[in-house]
């Protein structure tokens, strides 16, 4: 381990590959900062560059980029009193009046300094959880495989936001679009309507790019025009180190673990992240506060509560990633599709034949965090000008970079028509109030499952029995159904209660 | 609750169209002797979307107000925005990378410029910027990266 860890250290602190973070770094807290921008649109801005590198040096720029993102979110959250992503929209419940009461400095001093410990913490977690999940993950077999995708794919479903109908239509269409091409095992032609270019499907690039960027792009056509000048709220950033003391952050401690804990937790889980766990921890926080009273009136409690649950996410999301090749949300469906450009599959065979890349990936998201640390906390009067850049010069350019990123991946346009088509369903998901996420994890799972149910299926002659005797899978399959009757139980409650008022 | 009735019944319809769409696709795949074959999981699928969809409209028919949606919506800006993707796509192999990417970034910019941004020196800086971007791309994909990006009529770089 050690070895692999020193190998680790001497990939990333090769002065590309830390310039590159660094410059991946800024690039990620400017669009999680600016409202509008995202981290996948970020990521998708770099994707094509990192084509040509080796799968090492592309993956840590995106990881520098991924965290830089979730954190950034915490300066428009303070200063604009707009949550830059939806991962700091608890941030804003406090950290604005903090900037009300002239403590605008200490706010984001408090809120870099625990963005950066939920990071730290959920790293040391995936350092030393995800070698043993892949040890355990080496065993399964299709049996385990169908089973694991099946519940992950009944528990993004239900509990993303909104309407559950919706919620469940989205990650079947998704798992639809996944049989589009030849079909696992008997290598049959399914909906390929004559076409060449639709025998390998689609890629899941493709998909991500179209439903969560391009379809942003769009978006912002509806109110681009009507905009005015946003106001930034100005700071004095004369503090002190980071604008709080030491017995401040001593008291932090217990709120900040507890909140990684948390962020950690929800990470794993696949569809929810960073932008359910913040909320969920500074609810936590506020329930068990002596003075719960005092959250909301501009306290330190409530951004520490936030901001390290949502970067604590960041560690969780890559252990399923990384260990099983389920990626949580869809940022880290991205970095799914960036390993596979490399011709590399996540899982847990990544840890026996892929040992250097996954200590670099490691030592990547340490030295991410630190490079955070230090640009946003000293660069902040800076970011907070780029508040303002205008977002109709942005966009269309982010826009030209998915069109080379999707041509890039095989140098042809049916990558990049596949883009646009993703990225008007993906319109549709926002206009109709349908979630993305499940649609992007139906997509990845869906051939996970059904690739492991055939298979599955083939070794226990076409019998399901092999399915619930296997006592992984049956436990997992137990789950699901266990789930998926209290949701249905809850949800048929709910909806009695809605008509009932109405 | 703030969303149409309209919307969640299109909504609605829709989703039933593409299941019963599906399903019929799925029927024209090739089937093989077996309980489960390249078919069966599609099947599944579409049987899904159907039974989801005929849900949300039943729903929608249960629901008795709804709220109508706040906010403006600037549905010429979207059009154009659309119109001027599908355009780019469309002509960025024929005429190359560097020619469509000019073209569709300044007139996006144009399109998507809020109303107080567009004085003169604010048509001279798209021009500037989306020449500089398109040039800065191409050049650097092309030797930095190594990845071709379409030539088009632009051959000289």
């Amino acid at each position: 381990m050690l070895e692999l860890f020193s190998q680790g250290i001497t990939n990333v602190f090769a002065p590309f590959v830390l310039t590159m973070m660094f410059i991946g770094t800024i690039v990620g807290i400017i669009f999680g900062a600016v409202p509008g921008l995202s981290s996948v649109m970020a990521i998708a801005l770099f994707l094509p560059l990192t084509y040509g590198m080796d799968p090492g040096q592309g993956l840590s720029i995106l990881i520098a980029l991924y965290i830089g993102s979730v954190s950034g979110g915490l300066i428009s959250a303070i200063l604009l009193k707009i949550p830059g992503t939806p991962a700091s929209i608890a941030t804003c419940l406090d950290g604005h009046p903090m900037l009300d009461k002239n403590q605008g400095a200490k706010a984001l001093g408090v809120g870099v300094v625990f963005s950066f410990i939920g990071t730290i913490i959920s790293i040391i977690a995936l350092i030393f959880i995800a070698p043993y999940v892949a040890k355990i993950a080496i065993k399964f077999g299709p049996h385990e495989y169908f089973s694991i995708a099946v519940f992950s794919l009944m528990l993004i479903a239900t509990l993303s936001t909104g309407s559950m109908v919706k919620g469940v239509f989205s990650g079947v269409l998704g798992f639809a679009f996944s049989t589009v091409g030849i079909a696992p095992v008997d290598a049959v032609r399914r909906f390929t309507f004559g076409s060449v270019e639709l025998f390998d499907g689609f890629d899941i690039l493709t998909v991500m790019i179209g439903l969560f960027a391009v379809s942003e792009v769009i978006k912002i056509a509806e109110t681009s025009r009507l905009e005015g000048k946003t106001c930034v709220a100005k700071v004095d950033m004369n503090v002190k180190g980071f604008g709080f003391s030491i017995k401040e952050f001593v008291q932090q401690i217990p709120n900040g673990l507890r909140s990684s804990l948390i962020g950690l937790g929800i990470g794993i889980l696949p569809g929810i992240g960073a932008g359910t766990s913040n909320l969920v921890s500074y609810t936590v926080a506020k329930n068990t506060c002596s003075e719960p009273e005092k959250y909301g009136q501009g306290c330190i409690d409530g951004i520490v509560a936030s901001e390290s649950a949502n970067n604590a996410s960041v560690g969780g999301a890559l252990i399923p990633l990384m260990t099983l090749g389920i990626p949580g949300d869809g940022v880290t469906a991205l970095l799914l599709g960036a390993f596979m450009v490399h011709g590399i599959a996540p899982g847990p065979l990544l840890f026996v034949n892929y040992g250097n890349l996954v200590y670099t990936i490691f030592v990547a998201c340490i030295v991410a965090a630190f490079m955070m640390l230090v640009t946003e906390f000293y660069g902040m009067r800076a970011f907070a000008k780029i508040l303002k850049v205008p977002r109709h010069i942005l966009l269309p350019i982010v826009f030209v970079f998915c069109v080379v990123g999707a041509f890039g991946l095989s140098s042809r346009v049916f990558d990049v028509w596949a883009v646009v088509v993703f990225g008007v369903i993906g319109y549709f998901f926002v206009k109709f109030k349908v979630p993305q996420a499940p649609f992007v994890i139906g997509f990845v799972l869906g051939t996970m499952a059904e690739t492991n149910l055939r298979r599955g299926l083939m070794m226990s002659e076409d019998s399901f029995s092999g399915f619930i005797t296997n006592p992984i899978s049956g436990m997992f399959l137990a789950a699901t159904v266990i789930f998926l009757v209290i949701t249905i139980i809850k949800e048929i409650k709910n909806r009695r209660k809605m008509t009932n008022h109405a | 609750m703030s969303f149409s009735k309209k919307k969640e019944m299109a909504f609605g319809i829709i989703a039933l169209l593409f299941g019963v769409f599906y399903l019929f696709m799925t029927y024209q795949i090739d089937s093989k002797p077996g309980m489960v074959d390249a078919r069966t999981v599609p099947k599944i699928l579409g049987f899904l979307m159907v039974v989801l969809g005929g849900v949300q409209l039943f729903e929608t028919f249960k629901l008795k107000h709804a709220e109508e949606e706040v906010g403006a919506i600037d549905t010429k800006t979207v059009i154009k925005t659309s119109f001027l993707i599908l355009t780019y796509i469309a002509i960025f192999e024929r005429a190359g990378f560097l020619l469509s990417t000019m073209i569709f970034l300044f007139l996006q910019f144009e399109v998507l410029a809020p109303n107080q941004m567009k004085e003169r020196k604010h048509h001279l800086i798209y021009v500037l910027i989306a020449v500089l971007v398109a040039i800065f791309v191409y050049l650097s994909f092309r030797y930095g990266l190594k990845i071709m990006l379409p030539q088009g009529l632009i051959t000289f770089i």
